[in-house]
């Protein structure tokens, strides 16, 4: 079970019922040799149901699964060329470190001096040669995570299979052990798949990140273009933080929110295009909000006030209310003090109808361009108000 | 302040001490200076009604323990006792463990149904059950006469054998081992015994390696108490069994009630004791090791 010679993780089609739920509806996708690919969704998306097919723990209904060109949909799991991490880490309470790391390699009845060998390499890895004696109710949470790891990479799975191992762990030993998993995972160049319901996570350690929801993959792609170009509207608000309202384009911006607050944008062919009248969702990340401080400028129609202010530290969140009953989300520097009047501008915006992202703005040309099937149609700047825009 | 915190708590639990020390204590270390020849004081009542005594004016004589053991009858309701005590804790254990298992991996309905039913028997009063297999297996009974309606009126059956005493045995005993092995399975998070196939353990491999000593205090406890209740039983040996070689709880009121010889009773029932308390041994051992493993583990 080397790493070597292996063509990557393929699923085709994969579906999947538990009772009278259909629980994944049809997947495919692709991970690369030596790619780290993250199930991300939230609870009872499919993730879990997705990876305990992979690794052999559910028969799906119908698809396959194939890893370095095999097809191991029928193969039971102690048959497969997988290994998977549990979120409870499902060490064995009786046996102590060393015997958990090396029960695989027992089992496929390794000399005795190459399952030392590979033990104490694996557990110098993971940093955890000083508890090798020790029993996994005397480890804390981190190192019992460690043990895990290790007892998987062992045994050179062409697959690691990782079921939200970091989700019992605290905030900043999530992020040490994150790494941690990231550096070793690209040291061996071991193919992955990590189910996480932590977007945080997923941005910080994928090469490709697959979002899930309601048994399907709503996208599947690299952590920037996730986070930049949300495909479906369903993205756009599950990763990262977006202002999501509905609204209006006009010449020069668009209107938001039921009061119909307008806000300028910088993007020369939106305004061109104007619009077609109709509604949109639009969507723009909070650091792609401009706020200032309105000065003297009391006449401009979108002013507004800074509601509430969250200090994050190195970067400071604000809440402006820019109509009796519309509110944007901001990011803005730590030393920036808005106590008065403020006007917003937004910089990049994406647009979506039924779902699907339609219009994907870029501020530094000043340009945006139409996505996917349905374009914008010329049209003169519209002014109405939408009746249903509120801060999502 | 310290010492009467101590007195306090002392006090708290004298009355059940004492209780067992007067109750059950008292009479057991009285019966066994009885059987070493002690007549006299409180167990002249009972002498005064024995047979076949045997006194010593020294500190003690084994010579009843030397003529009970020299007994034909009674090495073979020793050896009944053991062998039945053997098969039943064996057949409880396998069953238990067939029964807890696929309710705990399959997690169906008909696994829910069968540790369900598994428990049945508890409720039913041990002599109703105890003639009920009596009749089923017996001559008359239900096995008898199938098996002559189907053209064979020489089917052996199982009425007053020890068999018989095994599967009456089993009946009574399955509950509570399906209950014990269940509940200790049902603490058992499923990723421990995934965890093991994943590494490349057989379905069976990883239940022998993972499930079974993660899973051991209930087995351990599933078969010192089944051992010790089939050992110590009377009703089911007496009801369903053969007259002789019996299981030693009837054998020892037989003794003591149709041939009035109370000290050899009480050498039986301190035979008795001696085998349940090498039947507790790995209960002890099993409770030290998981208390020494949460005291080490809370460190």
């Amino acid at each position: 079970m080397s790493a070597q010679n292996t063509q990557g993780l393929e699923i085709s089609n994969l579906m999947k019922r538990l009772g009278d739920n259909a629980v994944v509806k049809g997947i495919s996708l692709t991970a690369r040799r030596g790619e780290l690919v993250c199930l991300l969704g939230p609870s009872g998306c499919g993730k879990t149901t997705t990876l305990r097919m992979i690794g052999g723990f559910l028969s799906p209904d119908s698809g396959s699964i194939s890893l370095g060109g095999l097809d191991i949909t029928e193969l039971p799991p102690e048959r497969r060329p997988t290994a998977m991490v549990f979120q409870n880490y499902a060490l064995w309470p009786h046996m102590t470190v060393y015997k958990n790391v090396a029960f695989g390699l027992r089992l496929r009845r390794l000399p005795k001096t190459e399952i030392n060998d590979r033990v104490d390499a694996v557990l110098k890895m993971v940093n955890l040669v000083h508890a090798k004696d020790r029993h996994p109710g005397a480890l804390s949470g981190g190192e019992q995570q460690r043990v895990a790891l290790a007892r998987a990479l062992v045994l050179e799975p062409q697959l690691l299979l990782l079921d939200e191992p970091l989700s019992n762990l605290d905030a900043k030993l999530r992020v040490e052990v994150r790494e941690e998993i990231r550096e070793i995972q690209q040291r061996l160049a071991i193919t992955t798949v990590f189910v996480t319901h932590d977007q945080d996570e997923a941005l910080s350690i994928s090469d490709r990140i697959a979002v899930m929801s309601g048994g399907r993959i709503e996208q599947y792609s690299d952590p920037d273009s996730l986070y930049r170009r949300p495909e479906s509207r369903f993205v756009a608000g599950f990763v990262g933080s977006m202002n999501i309202l509905s609204g209006r384009i006009v010449a020069g911006g668009i209107t938001l929110g039921p009061d119909g607050v307008f806000i300028p944008c910088d993007d020369a062919v939106l305004a061109n295009y104007g619009g077609d009248g109709g509604e949109w969702e639009v969507a723009f990340r909070l650091e792609d909000v401009d706020v200032q401080s309105a000065g003297g400028l009391t006449s401009l129609p979108h002013r507004g006030s800074v509601a509430r202010q969250v200090s994050h530290g190195h970067f400071k969140e604000v809440l402006v209310e820019v109509g009796e009953h519309t509110s944007i989300r901001a990011y803005l520097g730590p030393d920036v003090d808005l106590s008065g009047p403020v006007v917003v501008s937004v910089r990049r915006l994406l647009l979506y109808r039924d779902g699907a992202l339609c219009y994907e703005s870029h501020p530094a040309s000043g340009r945006g361009q139409p996505t996917g099937g349905e374009s914008l149609p010329g049209g003169a700047g519209l002014t109405s108000s939408s009746p249903s825009g509120s801060l999502r | 302040m310290r010492f009467l915190r101590r007195l306090g708590q002392l006090l708290m639990v004298a009355p059940p001490i004492l209780v067992i020390g007067v109750f059950v204590g008292f009479p057991i270390a009285i019966s066994a200076i009885y059987t070493l020849g002690h007549l006299g004081g409180p167990n002249s009542a009972v002498s005064a009604i024995g047979l076949h005594q045997v006194s010593t004016k020294g500190l003690f004589t084994l010579k009843v323990y030397k003529d009970v053991f020299a007994e034909r009858n009674f090495q073979a309701s020793l050896v009944a006792s053991v062998w039945v005590t053997v098969v039943s804790v064996a057949v409880v254990l396998v069953l238990s463990w067939a029964i807890a298992l696929y309710a705990w991996r399959t997690r169906s309905r008909l696994g829910r149904a069968l540790t369900a039913l598994a428990v049945v028997p508890m409720f039913i009063p041990v002599v109703i059950a105890s003639y009920s297999i009596l009749q089923f297996f017996s001559y008359g009974g239900f096995v008898k006469t199938v098996a002559s309606a189907l053209g064979m009126p020489h089917f052996p059956t199982l009425g007053y054998s020890l068999q018989l005493v095994v599967i009456a045995e089993i009946w009574v005993s399955v509950p509570f081992g399906v209950l014990m092995i269940s509940s200790g399975l049902g603490g058992i998070p499923p990723s421990a015994f995934e965890a093991a196939r994943d590494v490349g353990a057989s379905v069976v491999r990883a239940t022998w390696k993972i499930l079974v000593p993660m899973n051991l205090l209930p087995t351990v406890i599933v078969t010192c108490f089944t051992g010790i209740s089939v050992l110590g039983s009377f009703t089911v040996p007496y009801l369903v069994g053969p007259t002789t070689p019996t299981l030693l709880g009837p054998e020892a009121t037989e003794t003591f009630q149709s041939f009035a010889e109370p000290q050899q009773a009480e050498v039986m029932a301190v035979a008795l004791f001696g085998l349940s308390i090498i039947v507790a041994v790995p209960y002890i051992w099993a409770t030290y090791r998981a208390n020494r493993t949460s005291r080490a583990q809370a460190l």
